[in-house]
C-alpha cells in the first residue's frame, strides 16, 4: 500500500552527508564559549575549588543525563513499535552519540576534586565518621571511577549498536534492522535503568553521603528526562526554522509537547511523593536534606523550582494550540530547560553553599561551557549521517503523522 | 483521505478479514445465544465461594475482629493485604482504557470493555476490606466529613486512611462513568437487535436513547477523550496514597521514598497478570481468538515484563538503600524480610515477580495463551505475597524485641479472601453473560475491513478526537 523508499526531494541515502545544527559563524562562537568555560573553570578552581567543581558537576551530569536520556527516547519508540518519531530520530541519535564521550571525560575530571567535592574521597573524614566507614565499601574513589568508565562503556556500546544498525538500514532498508533494534532497544532500557539508578548515587546523591532517599534515582530521573525532551525539541525546532525539515508538522510538535507536558507532571509527583513522605514521618535523618534548602536562603529557589518545572508547564502546555505552536512550545522548553537546570543546582550546590545561592559569574561560564560543548558535539554527530532515516519502515508513517 | 499511510509491518488487529457485520455478530452472540454449560459451571462454582466468604464474613461481623489472628505487634495484615492487592488489579483497566488510549496503542480495542469492567470488580472486592475491618460497618457513614452531632469526633484530614476513602471512591466513580459511556453505543447496538420484550426494554433504557448520528458518536468521543485524560492521574494518584497508609508511618519496611511510583508500578504489574488470567481464558471460552489475536497477547506480555522490571528495580533499590543508608532499623527489616521467620515469603515474591516474568523475553512464550496464563497465575500469587511481606514483616519484629510477635491468618480471614475471588468472578461472569465484552465500534475501527475501506469504515473512536482540526478526523 505504501513503500518505504524515500520521497523524492529527499537525496539518494548515504548520498548527501548530514546537515548540521549550527552555521559556520555559530559554531566559531560555541567554541570560544567552551575556551571561556575552561578558562573560568581554572581561575574559580583557585579561588574556591569547592564551587567550581560542584559547577563542572551540575552542568556534566545534567548534559550527561540529557545525552543518555535521548537515547533511552529513541529506545523507548523502538520498542513501541512507534512511528511518529521517525522523521526526527536522528536528532536524539545525536544527542547521545555526540556528547557521551565528553561526558566521560567531565565525570573522570571529578576525581581530580577529591574531597573538595565529595566528603567520602577524604580518607581522614572517612576514618573518623561511622556512617561513612561502613559505607566505603560502596563510596570510594576507585570504585566511583570504576563504576563511572562501566556505566559509560555500557551506554556507549548500546546505544552504538542500535544507531549503527539505524544508519546501516539508510543503505540496505532492511526491515530486519528494525526488528532486531526492538530486542536491542529493550536490552538498554533494562540496563539503563540500573545503571542510570547506580550512576545518580555515585555523582549526586554522595554529596550529601550521610542521607539517603529510595526515590532519588527516579526523581532525577524524571528531571533529566524534561530537559532531555526540551533539549531534543529545541534541536528540532532550530532545523525546522532553518529549513532543514520541511515535513515536520503540527503533529509532530504536538506529540513532542505532549511529551514535555507529561514528564513534567510526572517529576512533580516524584517531587511530591519524595517531599511529603519525608516531611510527614519527620525522621531527622531524612529531614536534613530538606531543612538544608529551607530554613536557608535556598529557600526561594526551592519554591520556584516547583513552580517552574510543575505549574507553568501544567497551565502553559495544558492547551493543544499552546503544544502545536513552535513560539509556545520552543520558549516553554527553553524555560523548562533551564527549569530543571535550576532543579539540579539545588541537589548540587547546598552541600558547598550551605547559607544560600550565590551568583558567580564563572560558575555561569563553566555551564555555559559545558551547554556549548554539547551543542557543538551534537552538531558533529548530526553531521555524520543524514539527517533523513531514508529507508526506515515507519518512515512513511512519521511524514505524514496526523496525530492518530 | 483514502490513502492509508500506515507502516506495512502494521497488521489489523482483528484476524479472519470480518466484515463489519460479522464483527457485530461475533461479538453479539455470546448475549443472544445464552449461556452454555461452562458458563453455569463457573459462575455457580464462583457463587458458592461467594456464598461461603459473605457467610464466615457475616460470622466475623457477629463474633468481632477477634476470629482474625491479628495480635498486638501485628495489628494489620491479611486483610490490608488482600485490600492492597484488590485496589492493585484494578490499575490495569485504567491504565488500558485510559492512558493506551491516551498512546494511540489501538490494540487496547480488543481488551479494553473488559479490563475496565475488571477494574470495577476489583475495586467493589478492595473496598469490602475497610468495611469488614471496621468491625461495625453499619458505622462506615461515619469516614464521611459532613457537619454531624457526634461531638467532636470528626474525620481526619491529616490521614491517608482517610485519602484513600476519596481518592477510591472517586477511582470508582470514574471508572464506572468512563466504562458506561463506552457501553452506550454497543447496547444501543445490542438493542437494535433484541426481540420486543423485557430485556429490549432495558437495554433501551440503558442505551439512553442512542441514535448513532454522527453529531452523537462525535460527542461522544470527545466525552471518551476527556475522560481518558481525567482517568489518567487517577492511575496515579490511587495506588499513591495507598502507598502512603503504609510510608507516612515510620515504620522500616513502610516509610521510603520510592513507595507512590513502586506501588503504582506494581498494582500496573499486578493487573497486567490478572488481564492475562482473565483473557487468555475469555478469548478461548467465548471464542473470541479472532479479537483478541496472539499480537495482543504479545502487547500485553511485553508490559507485564516492563512492569516486573520496574518492580524489580524498586526491590533492588530498597534493598540497596537499606544497607547504604547504615542505619540499624533499616537494614534489620530489611534482613529480616530476607532472612526472617517469614524469609519465604520473600523468596516467593522474587521467584513470581521478578524471575518467572523472565520468560516473557520470549517472543514464543509471549504468543502462547498457556504458558501466559501459568505465568500470570504466578504473578497474582507473587504480587498478593508482595503485600504480605511488606504489611505483615515489617510489622511483626518492631523496635522492640519483647514485643515480636509471628502472625498467621485464621480460617476467617482466607475464607474472606476467597469470598473475594468469588465475589469477583461472579461479577465477571455476570458481565460476559449480559453485557457486549469486546467495544463493538472501537474494534471495528482497527479491523482489516476498515484498513480497506478507510473512507467508509467509522473510523476508531478517538480518531476525530485526537485532533482539534477536523480534516484529520478521517485519518486512516
Amino acid at each position: 500500500m505504501n513503500s518505504v523508499s524515500p520521497p523524492s526531494s529527499t537525496a539518494a541515502p548515504g548520498a548527501s552527508p548530514g546537515v548540521g545544527l549550527l552555521r559556520p559563524f555559530q559554531a566559531v562562537l560555541l567554541l570560544f564559549v567552551v575556551v571561556a568555560g575552561a578558562a573560568a573553570f581554572a581561575a574559580d578552581l583557585r579561588a574556591d575549588p569547592a564551587v567550581a567543581w560542584r559547577d563542572l558537576l551540575l552542568a556534566n551530569a545534567y548534559f550527561v543525563g540529557v545525552a543518555v536520556i535521548a537515547g533511552l527516547f529513541v529506545a523507548i519508540q523502538c520498542v513501541c513499535g512507534a512511528g511518529w518519531h521517525t522523521y526526527i530520530r536522528r536528532i536524539p541519535e545525536a544527542m547521545i552519540s555526540g556528547y557521551l564521550p565528553w561526558g566521560l571525560l567531565g565525570m573522570l575530571a571529578l576525581l581530580a576534586g577529591g574531597h573538595s567535592l565529595y566528603h567520602w574521597a577524604d580518607a581522614e573524614a572517612v576514618a573518623g565518621d561511622a556512617v561513612l566507614t561502613a559505607k566505603a565499601a560502596f563510596l570510594n574513589p576507585t570504585g566511583f571511577a570504576v563504576r563511572t568508565v562501566l556505566y559509560f562503556a555500557l551506554w556507549i556500546f548500546l546505544a552504538g549498536r542500535l544507531i549503527r544498525r539505524a544508519r546501516a538500514q539508510d543503505a540496505t532498508g532492511d526491515v530486519a534492522a528494525t526488528r532486531a533494534n526492538v530486542r536491542g532497544a529493550a536490552v538498554f532500557a533494562v540496563l539503563f535503568a540500573l545503571s542510570f539508578s547506580l550512576a545518580t548515587v555515585d555523582w549526586l546523591m554522595s554529596l550529601e553521603p550521610h542521607w539517603f532517599s529510595t526515590i532519588y534515582p527516579w526523581y532525577v530521573f524524571s528531571s533529566l528526562f524534561v530537559a532531555a525532551l526540551c533539549w531534543m525539541t529545541l534541536c528540532v525546532l532550530t532545523l525546522a526554522w532553518r529549513g532543514l525539515l520541511p515535513q515536520l508538522n503540527a503533529w509532530h510538535l504536538h506529540d513532542l509537547g505532549k511529551y514535555v507536558f507529561a514528564f513534567s507532571m510526572f517529576w512533580g509527583y516524584l517531587w511530591l511523593s519524595q517531599y511529603l513522605l519525608i516531611w510527614y514521618s519527620n525522621i531527622p535523618e531524612e529531614t536534613v536534606h530538606f531543612l538544608a534548602r529551607e530554613r536557608t536562603g535556598w529557600w526561594p529557589l526551592f519554591l520556584a523550582n516547583v513552580g517552574l518545572n510543575t505549574a507553568l508547564p501544567f497551565f502553559a502546555l495544558m492547551p493543544a494550540a499552546c503544544k502545536r505552536s513552535p513560539r509556545v512550545l520552543g520558549t516553554m522548553c527553553l524555560v523548562l530547560a533551564f527549569g530543571h537546570l535550576l532543579d539540579v543546582y539545588l541537589l548540587v550546590m547546598p552541600s558547598a553553599l550551605p547559607d544560600g545561592p550565590r551568583l558567580s559569574w564563572p560558575g555561569v561560564a563553566v555551564w555555559a561551557g559545558v551547554a556549548a560543548l554539547f551543542l557543538l558535539s551534537v552538531d558533529r554527530a548530526l553531521r555524520r549521517a543524514p539527517l533523513l532515516p531514508a529507508r526506515d519502515p515507519y518512515l512513511v508513517e512519521s511524514l505524514h503523522h496526523h496525530g492518530w | 483521505m483514502s490513502t492509508s499511510y500506515l507502516s506495512d509491518l502494521r497488521r489489523p488487529w482483528v484476524d479472519g478479514d470480518k466484515s463489519l457485520h460479522q464483527i457485530t455478530e461475533d461479538v453479539c452472540a455470546p448475549l443472544e445465544r445464552g449461556p452454555g454449560l461452562l458458563w453455569w459451571a463457573g459462575f455457580l462454582l464462583s457463587a458458592a465461594v461467594l456464598a461461603t466468604g459473605a457467610t464466615l464474613v457475616t460470622h466475623q461481623i457477629w463474633t468481632g475482629i477477634g476470629t482474625w489472628g491479628l495480635n498486638r505487634t501485628v495489628g494489620w495484615s491479611f486483610d490490608i493485604a488482600n485490600f492492597v492487592f484488590w485496589v492493585g488489579i484494578g490499575h490495569a483497566g485504567t491504565l488500558i482504557s485510559a492512558i493506551l488510549f491516551l498512546f494511540r496503542q489501538r490494540w487496547r480495542t480488543s481488551v479494553n470493555r473488559a479490563a475496565e469492567a475488571m477494574t470495577i470488580f476489583a475495586v467493589m472486592c478492595a473496598g469490602t476490606f475497610p468495611l469488614i475491618h471496621m468491625g461495625r460497618p453499619w458505622l462506615a457513614f461515619w469516614v464521611l466529613p459532613y457537619p454531624n452531632t457526634r461531638g467532636t469526633l470528626w474525620v481526619n484530614f491529616r490521614s491517608p486512611l482517610l485519602w484513600d476513602v476519596f481518592a477510591i471512591s472517586t477511582y470508582f466513580l470514574v471508572s464506572l462513568t468512563f466504562w458506561y459511556i463506552g457501553l452506550i453505543p454497543d447496547l444501543a447496538t445490542a438493542r437494535d437487535r433484541a426481540r420486543p420484550g423485557l430485556r429490549k426494554r432495558l437495554l433501551a433504557l440503558a442505551a439512553l436513547g442512542w441514535n448513532g448520528s454522527h453529531r452523537t458518536w462525535s460527542r461522544y468521543e470527545k466525552v471518551y477523550l476527556l475522560l481518558a485524560g481525567l482517568a489518567t492521574p487517577l492511575v496515579f494518584s490511587v495506588h499513591t496514597i495507598v502507598s502512603m497508609d503504609f510510608a507516612t508511618s515510620i515504620v522500616p519496611g513502610w516509610h521510603t521514598t520510592i513507595f507512590p511510583p513502586y506501588f503504582v508500578c506494581g498494582a500496573i504489574f499486578s493487573g497486567f497478570g490478572m488481564v492475562l488470567t482473565l483473557m487468555t481464558v475469555a478469548r478461548k471460552v467465548m471464542h473470541f481468538e479472532a479479537y483478541i489475536t496472539p499480537r495482543h497477547l504479545d502487547a500485553i506480555g511485553k508490559i507485564t515484563l516492563l512492569t516486573s522490571w520496574i518492580v524489580t528495580l524498586a526491590y533492588s533499590t530498597e534493598l540497596f538503600t537499606a544497607w547504604s543508608s547504615v542505619n540499624p532499623y533499616e537494614r534489620f527489616a530489611f534482613a529480616n524480610r530476607l532472612a526472617g521467620p517469614y524469609g519465604w515469603g520473600f523468596g516467593v515474591m522474587v521467584l513470581c515477580n521478578v524471575l518467572i516474568p523472565q520468560l516473557l523475553w520470549s517472543p514464543r512464550v509471549r504468543t502462547s495463551a498457556g504458558l501466559l496464563f501459568v505465568i500470570s497465575i504466578f504473578i497474582n500469587i507473587g504480587m498478593w505475597f508482595e503485600r504480605f511481606v511488606i504489611i505483615t514483616v515489617s510489622l511483626h519484629r518492631d523496635y522492640l524485641p519483647s514485643s515480636w510477635a509471628m502472625y498467621a491468618p485464621t480460617y476467617v480471614e482466607v475464607g474472606t479472601l476467597l469470598g473475594s475471588f468469588g465475589l469477583f468472578f461472579t461479577c465477571f461472569f455476570l458481565f460476559c453473560r449480559f453485557l457486549p465484552m469486546i467495544a463493538l465500534g472501537e474494534v471495528k475501527g482497527v479491523s482489516g475491513y476498515a484498513r480497506k475501506h478507510p473512507d467508509t469504515a467509522a473510523a476508531a473512536p478517538g480518531a476525530a478526537l485526537a485532533s482539534p482540526t477536523p480534516e484529520a478526523a478521517h485519518a486512516d
